[in-house]
């Protein structure tokens, strides 16, 4: 298992922050949805996405909880970490916690990684990370159950992000419904 | 308001309504906001008809699965968020029973385009229609987008008894 092969890139960097370009395809490989945003990452477990086109919606780990912002119909739907790490795999990315990554098989293939989660009734079968020569993570495929698919596609990476007071902490905006599901 | 009976001849309307029957191939992709009384949620929509077949896929702001839902003349097939199947041949029975939600998923074709059918409905100077009527939903077509030459509903809001839909369609494509 090449998990510490993994562990040690991923130690490589304490924070970045990255412009995401992100398509989903269906099972027949058709694309499905484009999108494209910015995000921050600080290890661990602090994770900023903020996702602008087509429309814009926050995901934000202020290391408790995840916060979904969603504009669109004005709420924001919080859940424990634990709960989130299994559908979005950028926050595996940011956690350092073994109790975690132990919950999946990795395999090194050259500068790429396929994590596979040991339980199967997960949503998520498998997720592949790509590194580029400077150690940062250019690609990242995640691939669900019946063969739908995402793929992340990072640029702009930088190792030294400004990180403000209210980076990975969200302040709910007057009149949006808490669904809570902690 | 003035109902289906009485309908003003509007040749722009007869035009826009030739147009839209005439348009069996189509796909559309946007976000779609379902309101019920205890939960309300979006999702990104991709809705392909082909004649009288679809095939829909509704995913998360993550980009996962949320529902897929394909209609094969009169085989009904969906798998849920986790990659279950059911089957069936009603299919608004079948979105029900998984998701809680109501959907008109029969006419669903018809109202995307903005044809109302044999039912009340209600149209603007310009030909296109404002609102659609039936027993148990109410349509209002706030905003068109031009595709193609032809003017195609963006803002859509479907007012059912339990729940409520607000349809914005980003990307209109009409098979030539």
């Amino acid at each position: 298992d090449d998990s510490a092969a993994l562990k040690k890139k991923l130690a490589s960097f304490r924070q970045f922050s990255a412009h995401f370009e992100q398509e989903v395809l269906d099972a027949q490989g058709k694309p499905l949805q484009k999108g494209s945003g910015e995000m921050v990452l600080q290890r661990p477990d602090h994770f900023r996405w903020e996702a602008k086109q087509p429309d814009d919606n926050l995901i934000l780990s202020d290391g408790k909880a995840v916060w979904l912002y969603d504009p669109f119909v004005e709420q924001v739907t919080v859940m424990s970490l634990s709960k989130a790490v299994i559908n979005t795999p950028f926050l595996l990315i940011s956690s350092t916690d073994d109790k975690i990554w132990n919950n999946y098989l990795i395999d090194q293939d050259g500068s790429a990684f396929t994590i596979t989660s040991k339980k199967k009734d997960q949503r998520i079968e498998s997720l592949r990370m790509v590194f580029d020569s400077q150690n940062r993570i250019s690609r990242m495929e995640v691939n669900e159950a019946q063969g739908q698919r995402s793929e992340f596609t990072l640029s702009s990476f930088n190792t030294k992000p400004v990180i403000k007071s209210d980076t990975f902490n969200f302040k709910a905006p007057e009149g949006v419904t808490v669904d809570d599901q902690r | 308001c003035s109902s289906r009976q009485q309908q003003p001849d509007n040749t722009n309307w007869r035009q826009q309504r030739e147009k839209l029957e005439s348009v069996t191939h189509w796909t559309i992709s946007g976000k779609l906001a379902i309101i019920t009384p205890e939960k309300k949620g979006s999702v990104r929509i991709r809705w392909q008809q082909n004649g009288d077949d679809y095939h829909l896929n509704l995913t998360s702001l993550l980009g996962t699965r949320v529902m897929e839902m394909r209609k094969t003349g009169e085989q009904i097939v969906i798998i849920d968020d986790k990659g279950q199947e059911y089957r069936g041949t009603d299919a608004e029975y079948l979105v029900y029973r998984l998701t809680g939600w109501q959907m008109p998923v029969y006419k669903l074709p018809m109202w995307i385009k903005g044809l109302p059918g044999d039912t009340d409905y209600q149209i603007n100077p310009n030909g296109q229609v404002t609102q659609i009527k039936t027993a148990q939903w109410q349509m209002q077509y706030q905003t068109y987008q031009p595709v193609d030459g032809w003017m195609m509903p963006e803002n859509i809001t479907f007012k059912g008894q339990q729940t409520e839909l607000r349809l914005v369609i980003n990307e209109w494509k009409l098979a030539k």
